[in-house]
């Protein structure tokens, strides 16, 4: 099955939305509102990906549609669930180059 | 779904990556390690997880002579042999128990265990990224799940947790490679959470 990506990426001042080699890439002022299109056009996809860029060209976020949930294991680990999600976020946070 | 594979430090990398594959296909890795309980012996508990796991990967390529010993390790031929006989002599649901059987070369089961020929062996050549695809394609064919992420895709993201795992577990204070099966098992199954869910700044958004 094609997955397909869109991908959310300053221009010209705004954040334009664009789906593969489609012509229409809708330039919108806020991220926040190129990220609700991008999540409108996901609304019809089975499998799929909304890739967010940063201003450095790095990628911002990911988000991924139509793959097998996560299991959630009922085996836990002693470092303790919060600490794990912390450290993930603090190192995504990293990642993102403070942008 | 119930893991088969030596628990060594030269096996670990092959180790990981399948537990991580597993997470990201959405099943449930589970193993002999999974518990440290004194009042219940190592087979009870691998026979405990085996009725409860309708599936199984068993790796062979451990397989060989040790070299303190000159004997063969025999836990994974016999860990296999526990799930086949689930499934030839077990009721519903035990005899519908489906399982991967992997080895680092191909035939080379043949020498050891030579019962297995006729069986479909599938070779992971010491590669974790080989054992990742392989146990992909065989979860598709099996389990016949739709929309699971192809072999490329998913050996990408265990490559960008493999290098986001040195960071993570400095902040959690441990060395990569003193993390417990426990440990790292959460630790994928919550960095696929949030790779999915996309960063923490999104929550504001």
């Amino acid at each position: 099955m094609p997955r397909t990506t869109v991908k959310v990426t300053p221009r010209d001042g705004g954040w334009e939305v664009r789906r593969g080699s489609s012509p229409n890439r809708p330039v919108y002022a806020t991220k926040r509102e190129a990220i609700r299109a991008a999540r409108a056009i996901m609304k019809g996809i089975e499998l799929g990906m909304i890739l967010v860029y940063a201003p450095n060209g790095r990628i911002y976020s990911r988000e991924h549609y139509g793959d097998p949930p996560i299991h959630r294991s009922r085996l836990r680990s002693s470092l303790g669930t919060a600490a794990i999600d912390a450290a993930i976020d603090a190192v995504m946070r990293e990642q993102l180059g403070g942008d | 779904m119930f893991v088969n594979c030596p628990f060594d430090p030269a096996y670990l990398p092959i180790f990981r990556a399948i537990i991580f594959a597993i997470h990201e296909l959405g099943f449930d890795p589970r193993c002999a390690l999974e518990v440290d309980d004194a009042s219940e012996t190592r087979l009870h508990k691998i026979v405990r997880i085996i009725s409860e796991c309708a599936y199984g990967i068993h790796d062979l390529s451990a397989v060989s002579l040790s070299r303190s010993t000159n004997l063969p390790r025999f836990n994974m031929p016999l860990e296999l042999g526990i799930f086949l006989g689930c499934k030839f002599y077990g009721s519903p649901p035990l005899n519908e128990k489906i399982c991967l059987i992997l080895d680092s070369d191909p035939y080379r089961y043949r020498a050891s265990v030579s019962d297995l020929s006729g069986q479909d062996i599938h070779c992971h050549h010491g590669e974790p990224a080989q054992a990742i695809i392989e146990v992909r394609n065989w979860l598709a064919a099996a389990s016949r799940a739709p929309r699971l992420p192809g072999g490329a895709n998913l050996v990408a993201r265990y490559d960008a947790f493999q290098s986001n795992l040195p960071r993570l577990c400095k902040r959690l204070h441990r060395q990569p490679g003193e993390l417990t099966h426990m440990d790292y098992s959460e630790i994928v199954e919550r960095w696929l959470r949030k790779k999915r869910r996309g960063a923490p700044k999104h929550e504001h958004l």
